[in-house]
């Protein structure tokens, strides 16, 4: 089981999230724990809606609430980082 | 009405796209956990597509220092201050006392499958946006928070969840409220309660001050007074009825006068 931490920074308010997602054998996934590594970390220091349309589909199926949805212009990814691998 | 307010590392736990309502509930471990989240218009949810392959369950957790608790409370509510969706029908139920989370600890993934099947609450039907939702606990709730330092609670789907029904295709069930992480206090999440008594403490140490004189002469030894050992035979009662002790001991031949730092001989 691969383990990894997201941690958003929404500019506006100062809030930061903090995400861990996990990839379990057992849960449905559409991507693979090294895909997904590979597709956050282009993100690193980028607002969510400037990452490209692949990870902002993950983002907003995944790791984000709707009601973050219409702010990911304000939502900065500040890192991704495997944890427990 | 004392408040408990819910330790920080409350937790909004999901599931999302599993091909199988089972593969989204029963997961051994979330797919996603976020402990530092300031709200949720979907904190609980229980959704499924319309082609019926993409199946999605959320549940909330949290925890309460009830240590300070030792007398079961009259009463308590679970108050959370919603947010955005309030489509309710959602239930608190206890966490397995094995869960990571506790009132010190931040929950974990892996305590997505330590939900139990004891219901804390009702089916909460209705939802208020902006404004604290009050949720009835019940007596098994009341109970545990007397005997238990954690109190650790889950919020979830009542109807698809709890009763682990396979929610129809293409429907959709949220419910969203403010979580620890929001600023300040006012929105937080918390137990509020009645106090209990120790009413039976009371009522013997009531009892008591009926059957003792303020000269400490005993007045009765009835059943229930004193043990029915000597209401059987009262002469066994081992002082003299009616007087005061200890000069009037049964059996006692020669009486003293007692004073502090000794004794004087009569």
């Amino acid at each position: 089981m691969r383990q990894f931490r997201i941690t958003i920074l929404w500019q506006t308010s100062g809030h930061t999230d903090v995400i861990t997602h996990v990839f379990h054998p057992d849960h449905t996934k559409s991507i693979t724990a090294d895909e997904f590594l590979a597709l956050m970390t282009t993100c690193v220091s980028q607002t969510i809606s400037s990452c490209s349309s692949e990870a902002q589909n993950y983002f907003t199926s995944y790791l984000i609430d709707e009601s973050q949805i219409s702010e990911i212009s304000d939502g900065l990814v500040q890192s991704v980082e495997e944890i427990n691998a | 009405m004392p408040d408990i307010y819910a330790h920080s590392g409350d937790a909004a736990m999901r599931m999302d796209n599993e091909t199988t309502w089972a593969g989204a509930r029963d997961a051994a471990t979330a797919e996603t956990i976020n402990t530092a989240i300031a709200k949720l218009n979907s904190s609980v949810k229980a959704a499924v597509n319309a082609g019926g392959d993409q199946y999605d369950c959320y549940r909330y957790f949290a925890a309460f220092d009830t240590s300070g608790i030792t007398v079961k409370p009259e009463s308590a509510t679970l108050k959370l201050y919603g947010f955005t969706y309030t489509d309710a029908q959602i239930v608190v139920i206890k966490v397995n006392s094995g869960a990571t989370g506790d009132s010190s600890t931040d929950y974990v993934a892996a305590d997505f499958n330590q939900t139990s099947s004891t219901a804390y609450s009702s089916e909460i039907t209705s939802w208020t946006s902006e404004a604290y939702n009050e949720i009835t606990l019940n007596d098994t709730a009341l109970t545990d928070m007397a005997s238990l330092d954690e109190f650790k609670i889950a919020v979830i789907d009542h109807d698809y969840d709890f009763n682990n029904q396979t929610p129809p295709n293409g429907s959709t069930r949220r419910t969203g409220w403010y979580h620890v992480d929001e600023a300040g206090t006012s929105k937080d999440p918390l137990v509020s309660y009645v106090a209990g008594s120790a009413s039976g403490l009371t009522y013997s140490q009531s009892e008591a001050a009926d059957l003792v004189g303020d000269d400490y002469t005993i007045n009765s030894f009835k059943s229930g007074s004193l043990s029915n050992q000597y209401d059987r035979d009262p002469e066994q009662v081992p002082f003299s009825l009616g007087v005061r002790g200890p000069r009037h001991l049964r059996g006692r031949t020669t009486s003293y006068t007692v004073t502090l730092g000794g004794k004087e001989k009569k």
